[in-house]
């Protein structure tokens, strides 16, 4: 009778308090149920970052837990070392770059547990000796939210029985558009896309919807026509793989706004048509050059220390191609940012440096003295010095540069960005100028110099930092018509999901890509930009190469608003320089090789075409970047 | 196994000045860390962390926000179908109390909910581990929360983990509480619903990168 009454009382307790109870069953499953390892892979490292070569090894394993099936990675106790790949071919050497309590922090950072269901997506990339990913198989974990998991590296080990272990809990299938992303695939879509091909067969969706007599009156317009065919056909029929029912209907709706609009805007300007039916030229392959050496730069110089005005533009594309070595930027930025004027001899310049420097310590002098009482009733002033204060306390922290408590470069960056607000009381100080500033700082290692160059790159970024944003929005647009010509079908994407203000862009343009690279990797992007070299605005076909190379990822995941700014969010510190510098250069040539069919706007925030000027003689920081009116 | 059981997404801002510690409160209480090397945000960016309540999974999507106001206007889109807006100001600094109100006012004009009166807000009071240099009571606070409704006030610490897990806790509670009352806060945006068990964006607390 016992088992009964033990029964008896369980279901009083039950009835009685059901929740409760429920949980109460949850924890006692939970403690009783051990965790199951199923596949445990040691030697997986994690790359911290696309500028280190540091990975941190640690074990990727599946576990069965009460509450689902997770998948995991740690770093490992034991191991006191950290690896570095020496070669791309896959030599290794172990490094102690690290502490032990460092190595474990930055280990602890990336670990993590997954619960299968909420896997979307991985990339995986098989070695290629050409390819950064190294001598080494990886997979990088993309999750439902859009979020990615740190890149994991397989040493010594492929990554088949992991992924054989996997396809146990989920159905797996790579993307026919891009063999190295691999797409879990929801049993229940998948079984939808079934029966819509059936459907297919028998009824033929694409007929039905050719037939719908208002899409039969559209067709009358041949720019529609065409555009029916390059965009959207392909769109639905090539990759009926990745495409729901409900993506198919979707789509149709979104096609017939397109068509209202397109006959707007076709009404409007005329631009349209051009944007559908352009044709690009296949892209070029592009190489980076050598960053240039100070033997190279000095060439480019008169015996009085002025730069030869007839190699400017020479000496430009060269900065444009590889960049500067690291010891040239203190001389080179200067120049690059309009602090030194080209034409400028030494002398010339020692001398107006001197006029410079006392015009700084007199703005510096009129912060510095205003005095507590003063503050009472100067609030537009106390507000934009604590901005200041408390930005540069969580500016570049991790920087050694910057590292430390009591770090003198601290005031030096405090000193200028205060300085900035008395010369610009206007624009005050503004988020992200910090972020601006303090490449310069570590460059210039001066206060003056610092300062005139942060004027200098102001001139060029200043109006992201206005009040009504205009300028951002502005070039938000902007990147929206040029991902239109490049990639429509990831335009179109964009626009379905409303995220076609592109503002999941916003943090790359405000900052210069700032919080996506590496500080040196930074460095080398701007005076890449600062050269003014191809075009004007070449950072809007950096964001466009980027998002151009995240097309699949996007689509395929179905990431919508929230998502793709995750996505995109998480990019940061995982994107390669070089790769990004040739492909925007690349997309540079395509466009430029299709001048006269693009809309005129577009040729003329890019100064190409007809319409061009000459920029060869001037400084970026002279040429107008904003000659697009607002 | 998790996938069977129903999982309720809820959205909640942060908003604030800057330097109150928005991201140090959404990392505290999804990350369970504290760093004082956060740089400022930038734009917008969101943590989700798993929390069972009575019988229920509820995925908390985290939203963190630059704090200059200029920068708000563009990232309005992700307010939308927000279930609930924390408040957060920093006790040590009264010109960050001071601002709540337009904070307030911002999210209400930028999201706007059908029935601004009772969209349920929360005050998060940071950085009282800080008690020395105090500069806003906890009276001032709990004044303030009772004009506007009263909304409920939490003095918490991002640093020393103080209070934040309680906060958060109270307030994925009240806000499945509303739905329970099926409470529509966007009517003009009805895909914008969160709380749909067959929502794709769900997601575990140990996707943290």
């Amino acid at each position: 009778m016992l088992p009964y009454m033990a029964y008896r009382y369980v279901k009083n307790k039950r009835e009685k308090n059901q929740r409760e109870m429920d949980s109460d069953l949850d924890s006692m499953v939970r403690s009783i149920v051990p965790d199951k390892t199923v596949i445990c892979v040691p030697n997986v490292a994690a790359k911290l970052g696309e500028d280190s070569k540091e990975y941190i090894p640690g074990t990727l394993s599946i576990v069965e837990k009460s509450s689902g099936v997770f998948i995991e990675w740690k770093p490992s106790e034991d191991a006191e070392t950290s690896w570095v790949m020496t070669s791309d071919d896959g030599n290794t050497e172990m490094v102690h770059a690290r502490s032990p309590e460092e190595k474990q922090k930055c280990g602890a950072r990336v670990a993590f547990s997954m619960d299968v269901n909420d896997l979307s997506s991985f990339r995986n990339d098989e070695p290629k000796r050409d390819s950064g990913s190294g001598g080494f198989p990886s997979i990088r974990l993309i999750c439902r939210d859009g979020s990615s998991q740190v890149p994991l590296f397989f040493k010594n080990t492929t990554t088949a029985e992991f992924l054989d272990r996997l396809q146990g809990y989920i159905t797996l299938r790579r993307s026919h558009r891009d063999s190295h992303l691999v797409i879990v695939v929801d049993q229940k879509s998948e079984a939808l896309a079934k029966s819509v091909s059936m459907l297919d067969e028998n009824g033929d969706i694409l007929s039905r919807f050719m037939q719908n007599p208002y899409m039969t009156a559209m067709t009358g317009f041949s720019k529609i026509t065409s555009f029916v065919q390059d965009q959207v056909i392909p769109s639905v029929l090539n990759d009926t793989d990745a495409v729901t029912q409900e993506e198919k209907i979707r789509l149709m709706r979104e096609l017939r706004l397109a068509e209202e609009q397109m006959r707007v805007h076709s009404d409007a300007a005329g631009e349209f048509e051009v944007v559908t039916q352009l044709e690009l030229p296949p892209r070029p392959e592009i190489y980076r050059e050598l960053p240039v050496s100070k033997d190279l730069w000095n060439s480019f110089k008169l015996s009085n220390g002025s730069y030869d005005p007839m190699k400017l533009h020479h000496l430009k594309m060269n900065v444009f191609r590889g960049g500067l070595n690291a010891e040239l930027r203190k001389e080179a930025w200067k120049c690059l940012l309009g602090y030194r004027q080209w034409h400028e001899s030494d002398t010339d310049f020692q001398t107006r440096r001197a006029e410079l420097a006392k015009q700084y310590e007199n703005m510096k002098k009129q912060w510095m003295s205003v005095t507590e009482d003063q503050e009472k009733r100067f609030t537009k002033f106390v507000k934009r010095k604590s901005l200041v204060e408390k930005d540069v306390a969580r500016t570049d922290r991790t920087v050694p540069f910057f590292q430390g408590d009591d770090n003198v470069n601290l005031v030096h960056l405090h000193n200028v960005l205060m300085t900035y607000v008395m010369y610009n009381f206007d624009l005050g100080y503004v988020q992200g100028m910090s972020d601006f500033a303090s490449p310069l700082l570590f460059v210039m290692k001066d206060e003056v110099d610092t300062f005139w160059c942060f004027v200098g790159l102001m001139e060029l970024t200043q109006k992201n930092f206005e009040t009504d944003q205009a300028f951002i929005k502005l070039q938000m647009n902007q990147l929206r018509d040029l991902v239109m010509i490049i990639n429509p079908k990831l335009a179109n994407y964009l626009e379905s999901e409303k995220s076609d203000d592109m503002y999941f862009c916003f943090r790359w343009v405000l900052v210069w890509f700032k919080r996506e690279f590496s500080f040196l990797d930074t460095c080398k992007l701007w005076e890449v930009l600062w050269s003014g070299q191809p075009c004007p605005r070449f950072l809007l076909l950096i964001c466009v190469a980027i998002l151009d190379s995240q097309t699949n990822i996007i689509i395929d995941n179905q990431f919508g608003l929230t998502e793709i700014l995750k996505h995109i969010n998480d990019l940061s510190m995982h994107l390669k320089v070089d790769e990004i510098l040739t492909a925007a250069e690349a997309i540079f040539h395509q466009l430029s090789a299709s001048q006269n069919k693009l809309p005129a706007h577009i040729c003329q925030y890019l100064n190409i075409g007809e319409s061009a000027v000459s920029s060869s003689n001037n400084s970026p920081s002279k040429s107008d970047p904003d000659r697009v009116d607002l | 196994m998790s996938g069977t059981r129903k999982k309720a997404l809820l959205k909640v801002i942060i908003l604030g000045d800057s330097g109150v510690g928005k991201t140090s409160l959404m990392n505290q209480y999804v990350n369970r860390r504290f760093s004082n090397q956060y740089k400022a945000t930038i734009g917008a960016d969101f943590l989700t962390r798993d929390v069972n309540i009575d019988d229920r999974t509820v995925t908390l999507q985290i939203w963190d926000t630059a704090g200059q106001e200029r920068f708000q206007s563009l990232g309005v889109a992700f307010y939308r179908g927000a279930d609930c807006c924390v408040l957060a100001f920093d006790v040590t600094n009264a010109a960050s109390f001071k601002s709540l109100d337009s904070w307030r006012d911002e999210f209400l004009i930028q999201a706007s909910p059908r029935d601004p009166d009772h969209f349920p807000f929360v005050l998060l009071g940071n950085k009282v581990d800080l008690e020395s240099q105090r500069a806003v009571s906890s009276k001032r606070a709990q004044s303030w929360c009772q004009t506007k409704g009263n909304i409920p006030y939490y003095e918490v610490s991002a640093k020393e983990a103080l209070n934040v897990e309680a906060a958060f806790l109270a307030i994925a509670r009240d806000a499945l509480a509303r739905e329970s009352q099926e409470t529509n806060d966007f009517p003009e945006f009805p895909d914008q619903i969160r709380l749909n068990p067959n929502q794709q964006n769900q997601q575990n607390s140990g996707c943290n990168c």
